[in-house]
């Protein structure tokens, strides 16, 4: 009879020993890790999940300012940091919905959505977990059956979507470019068109530029029509240097990642750029940084930290639109040397003027 | 083939039927190879000072421990059958379909076209139309490598990348334009996809009857799948064009000899895989979303080819395959729940898994030649008028299962 056959069994019958051995004394140190923690001050009563979409942390915008907001609970205490979890979607989006499932599924009391694409696997599950709070970054799950979704927002009263007026935001750093370059024209860089997303980005950069100047003439150009436009940093450049050669001084983006490009072409033709989302100054490279004038921060930290927050104190319920009155947005000083400090005082009072409702910011390009 | 009696009973009496053999050694082989798997793996979790034990069990309780689990594993599995199958067919024949990702891509496309035209078909008849729709639209997008491949000999392996990246770019184009969502209610902001089906045009949860949660949108594609496997499974043992692919992936030259045409054979067989390909985005835009999305999943095409070779591009062994891929890929959501082990661990178990079945599914395959030729040596001694049929079945037996060319009286069935 086959010799080979009874060695390769002895063999498989070996390792599996030898690795559960392994794993018993490894599960003996385990259980007795876990004591410590106990002693710090924080809010032990929730407990808190959050799940990425595709890229997750390590993106220097969006998904890490919404990591930023939970370290910041956190260390405020308003949660237990061994209460918290996070997951991110795979490189081809397939387990997206199954990890947000996986975190109810293990009782999570929040459970946030980083991105709009949680919407409609959040808008499915949500009646199942009525005791799980869940809250969606840019979400539209409340739309209901009307946006194409499961079920309707009186459904799905655990859920909550938390969205921003981008074109406030956008406003300010529009006003920033015409104040800075008084020039007659400048440029803008969208990511994907035909979603009316970065058209918002689009219509208040238009609006605050002409603010300053009625008779600004503003380039726009879109990198393409579906997500691939937010990953394309050298088709961002290509259209960026052409808008430079047109005459833009200063040219801000909506273009996620395809806005490297943009800083790329700012170097080459030593003009200044505006940043998205987050202050790409801080992690722009030493060359680019002097010209990075500002940027539009869309402050998804503070609406994770809102929704950890609610969560705490049982208020939890209702989606949310930040605004710049609700903190929500903001422009980024960490280039003084060309944001200059009357341009700051100036922006200020715009942002006064938008909260007071003097200044109402279109949402769609005229 | 029923001339068993024929066989000297002392050989009977000292082995087992040829077709045991092979299946048992197959089966070694494969446990053999998820063993090394599970061990190179345990080596890896160690390294990350966890624990191996609790890792492991954290994957099968999130994959199989539970009904839930199981009704993902297999909504997983759904879609890999489908495309395992397209690219194991071409496989058979010599041919590497890697265009199975943009076939499923523009299949997506033209069923997301027939559901949202054809919505005043009643429902079997939507879902049918739907379907067909998909396989004629991963037939026509895998007809173009295909044709290439027959009359000027371009390398199907360079011209179905190619038309993967098309594919992509005519989801994009499709979605803004022909299909494009246009009863978003005004000022919401909503995702770039078509607009919603037709309710009678969706496939029914096959999950709920068995408890399982609605989120893994476990669907009655399950068991096309399945059935899928089957026919293809038939086609090649038991029809002129399954004989005759498998005559060309043999050998092109003996395959011309015997009467077959190559460039047909070839073309039949892409069309084939091109069907095939075209149901493996049904699972998500007909039984999970009910639209087709921008953020559609990709690389189920190219995960197909790993599953193939898992599967050994058996028709049969494809559906385990499928299955264990489900498992391992649930393992990923688990991992990342309450564990250190980063979630590419499971890449890496994948990636071990396949190489590991390639080289024991070797071994056996050499070690089962080996007892062959051994038999039959004792055979021939013993009764030499048997033994020329016998060899013949024996060396028949063998080259059936390495997908080769077998010899005529195959035919005959």
């Amino acid at each position: 009879m086959g010799s080979w056959r009874t060695r390769l069994l002895v063999l498989v019958a070996l390792l599996s020993v030898v690795a559960a051995a392994c794993g018993d004394d490894d599960g003996d140190t385990g259980a007795g890790g876990d004591g410590d923690g106990a002693a710090a001050e924080c809010n032990q009563d929730i407990t808190v999940g959050m799940a990425f979409d595709i890229g997750g942390l390590g993106d220097r915008s969006f998904n890490d300012a919404a990591d930023a907001g939970l370290q910041q609970a956190i260390e405020d205490g308003l949660v237990c940091e061994e209460n918290t979890e996070t997951n991110e979607a795979n490189s081809t989006g397939s387990d997206r919905d199954q990890n947000v499932q996986a975190l109810a599924d293990a009782g999570f009391n929040l459970v946030i959505g980083v991105g709009f694409a949680f919407s409609p696997g959040i808008n499915t599950i949500a009646p199942d977990y009525p005791d799980v709070n869940f809250m969606i970054v840019d979400g539209f799950a409340t739309c209901g059956t009307a946006c194409g979704l499961t079920n309707d927002a009186e459904a799905i009263a655990n859920v909550a979507d938390f969205t921003f007026k981008e074109h406030e935001g956008s406003f300010l750093v529009g006003a920033a470019a015409a104040l800075k370059c008084e020039c007659d024209t400048i440029g803008f860089l969208g990511g994907q068109q035909g979603t009316g997303l970065i058209e918002r980005f689009q219509a208040g950069y238009e609006a605050g530029a002409q603010a300053i100047n009625p008779d600004i003439n503003v380039l726009v150009d879109y990198i393409g029509d579906d997500t691939t436009a937010f990953n394309d940093p050298v088709r961002g450049e290509a259209l960026s240097t052409s808008m430079y050669d047109d005459g833009a001084e200063i040219i801000y983006h909506a273009a996620g990642a395809s806005g490297a490009g943009l800083f790329n072409a700012a170097v080459d033709a030593d003009k200044l750029a505006i940043g998205v989302d987050s202050d790409q100054y801080l992690t722009a490279s030493p060359e680019q940084q002097p010209l990075i004038l500002t940027s539009m921060l869309k402050r998804v930290d503070t609406a994770v930290y809102t929704a950890i927050q609610q969560t705490g104190d049982d208020s939890f319920g209702g989606s949310l639109v930040f605004g710049l009155a609700e903190d929500g947005l903001d422009y980024a000083k960490s280039n003084p040397d060309e944001l200059t400090s009357d341009i700051q005082e100036q922006l200020d009072e715009f942002k006064q003027q938008i909260i007071d409702g003097e200044i109402t910011v279109p949402d769609a390009p005229a | 083939m029923t001339t068993e009696g024929l066989a000297a009973p002392a050989a009977i009496v000292r082995s087992r039927p040829a077709w045991l053999d092979t299946l048992l050694g197959q089966a070694l082989a494969l446990v053999a190879s998820l063993g090394i798997a599970v061990l190179a793996g345990a080596v890896l979790i160690v390294a990350y000072g966890e624990s191996p034990v609790e890792v492991y069990s954290s994957i099968l309780e999130q994959s199989v421990g539970s009904v839930d689990g199981i009704g993902y594993v297999l909504a997983i599995a759904t879609p890999l059958i489908f495309s395992a199958l397209a690219v194991a067919v071409p496989f058979k024949a010599g041919l590497f379909n890697i265009g199975v990702e943009g076939q499923y891509i523009v299949a997506m496309v033209v069923a997301a076209w027939a559901e949202v035209e054809l919505g005043f078909l009643p429902g079997p008849f939507l879902i049918i139309a739907a379907l067909l729709a998909a396989m004629l639209g991963g037939m026509a997008w895998a007809a173009v490598p295909g044709v290439l491949k027959v009359t000027t000999g371009a390398h199907e392996v360079v011209t179905t990348i190619m038309m993967n990246g098309i594919a992509v770019s005519l989801v994009g184009w499709a979605l803004n334009f022909p299909l494009h969502f246009d009863d978003a209610p005004e000022g919401a902001f909503v995702d770039l996809r078509t607009n919603n089906f037709p309710e009678q045009g969706l496939v029914g949860d096959l999950g709920r009857m068995f408890g399982i949660t609605q989120g893994a949108h476990l669907s009655w594609l399950l068991l096309l799948a399945i059935a899928a496997s089957f026919v293809v499974w038939f086609l090649f043992r038991r029809t002129r064009l399954g004989y005759e692919a498998r005559a060309v992936g043999a050998s092109p030259g003996s395959a011309r000899a015997g009467g077959a045409s190559i460039g047909a054979v070839q073309l039949k067989v892409f069309l084939i895989s091109g069907a095939l390909a075209g149901l493996v985005g049904m699972q998500q835009i007909l039984a999970d979303r009910g639209h087709l999305p921008q953020n559609y999943i990709v690389a189920l095409g190219f995960t197909g080819i790993a599953v193939a070779f898992l599967g050994q591009n058996h028709p049969i062994g494809i559906v385990f395959a499928a299955i264990l891929w489900g498992v391992l890929s649930r393992g990923e959501v688990a991992l990342q729940i309450g564990s250190d082990v980063p979630r590419e661990f499971v890449i890496i178990l994948q990636g071990i898994l396949i190489l590991s079945v390639v080289i024991t599914y070797q071994i056996a395959r050499r070690r089962l030649s080996a007892r062959q030729l051994q038999r039959e040596g004792t055979v021939g001694e013993l009764a030499d008028a048997a033994a020329p049929s016998d060899r013949e079945r024996a060396r028949e037996g063998e080259d059936r299962e390495s997908g080769a060319f077998a010899p005529a009286d195959d035919r005959e069935r």
